[in-house]
């Protein structure tokens, strides 16, 4: 549990969150989104596969009912991240919509496909994969960041494709992943003002464990892996581009962290020959 | 684990047997086999899963690998001349 110390400075944080959230970073999904430049036809083969990452990722954002809930439940008696978890799912509710619509109005999918898709997304449940809410706040800076590389990514690939929407698309909804980036990365420097040596534990735990959210819940997974291989990221974008910036921001390197703590070793079974 | 004295090749603490040790405490299921020839991609061990096992074997042996060297080894033989360079 944090202190009331720590709870009152997260409340001053998402105060402020809130505030560049309402005034700057607010968009339409009607209105801020190009669809009058879709073509009537979908676009060929390219444009297929531009269509199975959109589907993707509208398929790991559409556990939010899942992300909401857990956060939620962590946080409930802390006001400044209850109402950040709050606010965070309207935001990321307006991402699958996005991606959603972009799918349908393209002509890439049907009304009905899609219902389908999100039916069986539905059915599976995403779990938090930490139980400590500090870990999960560190969870959150490295998920977001993620999210943000992948969707600027797409963006310059859909861009470079010369597709008329999707660069809107994921230039909107990375700019919301960044803004989330922000918050959690402020949260950990308070907690590394207030128990250093515990969130550096706990930094080295969530960062050495971390897997995309969703990653071994949706269909198809691995198919899908290698069609956006081609704009995803691998261990060097990941290292340079998330583990770094992230540890940079609380002027830290990887050879500040201590190791995590020991995982428990399964018995190995005898075998006679 | 203690840090260890390692010369490369020359005793029974080879570097290898300490990417062994490592890549066990990394998988926890203590059935993780690992050869010069393992291919990263093939441990299981996803990108992130490798930061790991890179940290145990600095601080077993005390020495620092280079990020880029981290991000560019395919395999843990690749790894494991990495070390042997670093060495005393």
């Amino acid at each position: 549990v944090s202190s009331r110390r720590l709870r009152e400075a997260f409340y001053r944080e998402y105060q402020t969150f809130f505030e560049r959230a309402e005034r700057t970073r607010r968009w339409n999904l009607f209105t801020d989104i190009p669809w009058e430049r879709l073509p009537a036809e979908p676009a060929g083969p390219v444009g297929a596969d531009l269509a199975l990452c959109a589907e993707t990722f509208c398929g790991v954002e559409m556990y939010l009912p899942d992300y909401v809930a857990e956060h939620l439940a962590l946080f409930r008696g802390d006001v400044g991240r209850a109402w950040f978890a709050a606010a965070w799912g309207y935001e990321e509710s307006k991402h699958s919509l996005a991606l959603r619509e972009y799918l349908v109005r393209s002509g890439h999918r049907t009304e009905s496909q899609m219902f389908d898709f999100g039916e069986a997304v539905l059915s599976r449940r995403w779990q938090a994969p930490f139980a400590d809410a500090r870990q999960m706040t560190i969870y959150g800076a490295l998920q977001e960041l993620t999210t943000f590389v992948i969707y600027r990514k797409q963006r310059e690939l859909s861009e470079s494709l010369g597709d008329p929407v999707l660069p809107t698309v994921y230039r909107l909804i990375a700019r919301d992943e960044m803004a989330h980036a922000r918050f959690y990365r402020r949260m950990i420097e308070l907690h590394l003002d207030e128990d250093a040596e515990g969130t550096l534990q706990d930094l080295a735990e969530v960062l050495y464990r971390f897997r995309m959210p969703a990653e071994d819940l949706l269909a198809d997974y691995d198919s899908r892996i290698a069609v956006m291989r081609t704009a995803g990221i691998d261990r060097g974008v990941f290292y340079r581009e998330v583990v770094t910036p992230t540890l940079s921001a609380f002027n830290l390197t990887r050879h500040d962290l201590p190791l995590p703590r020991p995982r428990p070793v399964a018995p190995v079974s005898a075998t006679s020959s | 684990m203690n840090p260890v004295s390692v010369q490369s090749g020359r005793d029974e603490h080879s570097v290898l047997a300490v990417f062994q040790e490592a890549a066990r405490q990394v998988d926890g299921s203590g059935r993780l086999a690992v050869t010069r020839e393992t291919q990263i991609s093939e441990l299981g061990l996803d990108s992130v899963a490798v930061m790991e096992l890179v940290a145990h074997v600095e601080q077993q042996l005390q020495i620092r690998i280079p990020d880029e060297q981290l991000t560019s080894a395919s395999s843990i033989g690749h790894l494991v001349d990495v070390v042997e360079r670093l060495l005393p």
